[in-house]
């Protein structure tokens, strides 16, 4: 087992990593930028070093200051967390030179998977569907529409090299097709620094449920069932639950076969995810794979009963899948609600600042991942989520239940948050029969407010 | 908790009850009983309390007098707190247990800092006063500097970065240890 590990990351993700290393008696150095001193992960790290400014490009993304720090500190491996370098191979093979364990897949894999493209063919060739698209990426508007023609509208034009909903256009017609396939190319440019685009066919209304997987050095991969992620607002995610509403016992089997196939044709270790698109018959289309841990793995570990973080830094440091992730069996219904720093009657507008008062619920099957706490005050530099909620419990009527319970206790007072967007949501009669897709919620947020219905 | 150096030791030297939380406590000295009209002589002790003991608030309560000192730390609310330097536009930042030892010594130097430039490092890696081990510093206490000149090295992956002044002055404190490491934007020289 490591003797210390340093986390690249912030937040609630970060505070998950130590508590993680705590448990395993393994030693934590933290990583911050100037304004994050005042965080959580800083105070309960056992050492600390700040590594730049407040902009993520001069910190958290500065692989040079981080592999200085990891120096200096003396660490044994880096935990990158979710977002920021979790998914940079670049940063996964100069890990591996400076002789610091990555904890996460080898670099190879997060390059193949990562490249949608690339991880498009992968699936093919491991026999899991894809939706219908182009094959590669496409160089060109003539190609562009060439393409659409003959896989039908309405598409999707997707950037290789996105995440988090970004870089993303969709097209039912062709001068949609080609002003989106322009501007898709510019967001992709901006925000990856790489414009390169491909198109699969646009599924109505679909499902998003991803399988949870998790592979060792020794080569045993298992997957430990799904999420459904379908409540999004843009293309972001806002609710979680596990399982899904909609998984009949025969589609988790092909679901989950179909996914480990996947990682043992490109031999894959420690977490991922793989995310799907499913059709209301029931079809799967594989959608692109997360090579690192995810914002919404608690539903899993509440319903599965595992520690994944703790297994991905076991894993890293060379030992086989415990015999509880190996033997792991589903029980219960886990619900995860994420908590943004945003003003729901504006817009979502995001409201950092300090928190004032702070009151977190608890009580049987109610836990919190998060780094807030009264007088903290939130930096406008990073994304706006300041806390998870995931309510676990014996059905789903009883989740939602204990969810709304939860939500009406939980205090955050000085900024704005989004719990009476999830309030509504527990209310609403189509989320209670598990009825909802992608579409859902804009349909109910007219001008981005929540209308409350009896 | 193992991160005792961030903790703010500053109301903890005086003689006092702290009060609760995060803030810096005033320190509260209750003197014997005097005459009802202040002395100036106890006022200058209460300065020289305040000064020698690295003190950013003084409350002072006796009968009907009361006085609250408070240096220009103290005022501004700049005070060590339990998270670090509560002024995000320098940060003092806390000092992590083994790596970088020179940030302890940096609270009790606050006050002074006011009258000072500071030189500080732009990157993370291991601090050198001397280009070598056999070299005179590149500068020392009372070095003129301008913005080009090189005042020490710190050393990232092996590859050793010559770290100019980027002010213009005169050398007042080394404040980094060499051999030490050092992070982003901690102090490396006072400059007047």
């Amino acid at each position: 087992m490591f003797k210390k590990v340093l986390i690249a990351n912030r937040g609630e993700i970060a505070l998950r990593i130590i508590r993680a290393c705590k448990e395993l008696g393994v030693s934590t150095v933290a990583v911050y930028s100037e304004p994050d001193i005042h965080s959580l992960h800083v105070q309960l790290a056992d050492e600390a070093i700040c590594i730049g400014p407040a902009a993520g490009s001069e910190s958290y993304l500065r692989i040079d200051r981080i592999i200085s720090a990891a120096e200096i500190a003396d660490v044994d491996a880096i935990h990158p967390g979710y977002g920021f370098l979790a998914e940079n191979s670049h940063f996964a093979e100069i890990c591996a030179s400076a002789n610091i364990a990555f904890i996460g897949p080898s670099p190879e894999s997060i390059r193949l998977m990562g490249d949608k493209n690339s991880a498009r063919e992968c699936a093919k060739n491991a026999g899991v569907p894809i939706s219908p698209g182009s094959d590669g990426i496409v160089p060109d508007e003539k190609q562009a529409i060439k393409v659409a023609r003959k896989i039908g509208y309405p598409v999707m034009i997707k950037a290789v090299a996105g995440g988090g909903g970004r870089g993303m256009r969709m097209a039912h017609n062709e001068d949609s097709l080609v002003q989106g396939f322009h501007s898709a190319r510019m967001e992709a440019d901006k925000a990856f620094g790489n414009p390169d685009v491909y198109i699969e066919k646009l599924i109505v209304n679909p499902h998003h449920i991803e399988f949870q997987v998790f592979g060792d050095k020794h080569g045993k991969i298992v997957h430990l069932g799904e999420r459904d992620c379908s409540l999004q607002r843009r293309n972001q995610k806002i609710l979680e639950e596990c399982p899904s509403p909609l998984m009949t016992e025969d589609l988790r089997k092909r679901m989950g076969e179909a996914s480990i196939r996947l990682c043992e044709t490109v031999g894959y270790y420690n977490a991922g995810t793989i995310e799907y698109l499913v059709d209301d018959d029931l079809n799967f289309y594989f959608m692109e794979m997360n090579t690192r841990i995810q914002v919404e793995h608690p539903v899993t570990e509440e319903v599965y009963g595992v520690d994944l973080v703790k297994q991905q830094i076991q894993v890293a440091a060379g030992e086989h899948l415990s015999d509880h992730v190996l033997n792991a069996k589903p029980r219960f219904h886990s619900i995860e609600c994420r908590i943004n720093a945003e003003d729901p009657e504006k817009n979502f507008m995001p409201c950092p600042g300090k928190i004032e008062a702070y009151y977190a619920p608890g009580g049987r099957g109610l836990r919190i991942d998060s780094h807030a706490y009264a007088g903290y005050p939130i930096p406008p530099n990073y994304d706006s989520m300041i806390s998870k909620m995931i309510a676990t419990a014996s059905t789903r009527e009883a989740a939602i239940a204990r969810m709304s319970r939860a939500l009406g206790e939980y205090q955050v007072v000085g900024i704005k948050t989004t719990i009476p967007l999830h309030q509504v949501i527990m209310q609403n009669a189509d989320f209670r029969k598990g009825k909802y897709h992608t579409g859902f919620l804009e349909h109910f947020l007219k001008d981005g407010v929540p209308v409350m219905k009896d | 908790m193992a991160r005792n150096t961030k903790i703010s030791k500053k109301a903890a030297t005086a003689p006092s009850k702290p009060s609760v939380k995060k803030k810096i406590s005033p320190v509260k000295a209750k003197g014997p009983i005097r005459e009802k009209n202040a002395d100036f002589q106890e006022i200058r002790t209460l300065i020289e309390l305040l000064k020698k003991n690295d003190l950013a608030v003084l409350e002072f309560e006796q009968g009907d007098f009361r006085i609250i000192l408070k240096t220009p730390a103290g005022a501004s609310g700049g005070a060590t707190v339990i998270q670090g330097h509560s002024s995000p536009a320098a940060p003092t930042p806390p000092a992590p247990q083994t790596s970088v030892a020179s940030i302890e010594k940096e609270p009790s130097t606050e006050q002074t800092k006011g009258n000072f430039k500071e030189i500080t490092s732009p990157m993370v890696g291991t601090f050198y006063a001397a280009p070598s081990p056999e070299s005179p510093a590149f500068v020392e206490v009372g070095t003129s500097v301008n913005a080009e000149t090189v005042v020490c090295i710190v050393e990232a992956m092996k590859v050793m970065n010559e770290i100019k002044a980027e002010i213009s002055g005169k050398i007042v404190e080394v404040v980094a240890e060499s051999g030490q490491p050092v992070q982003f934007g901690q102090v490396l020289f006072r400059v007047s």
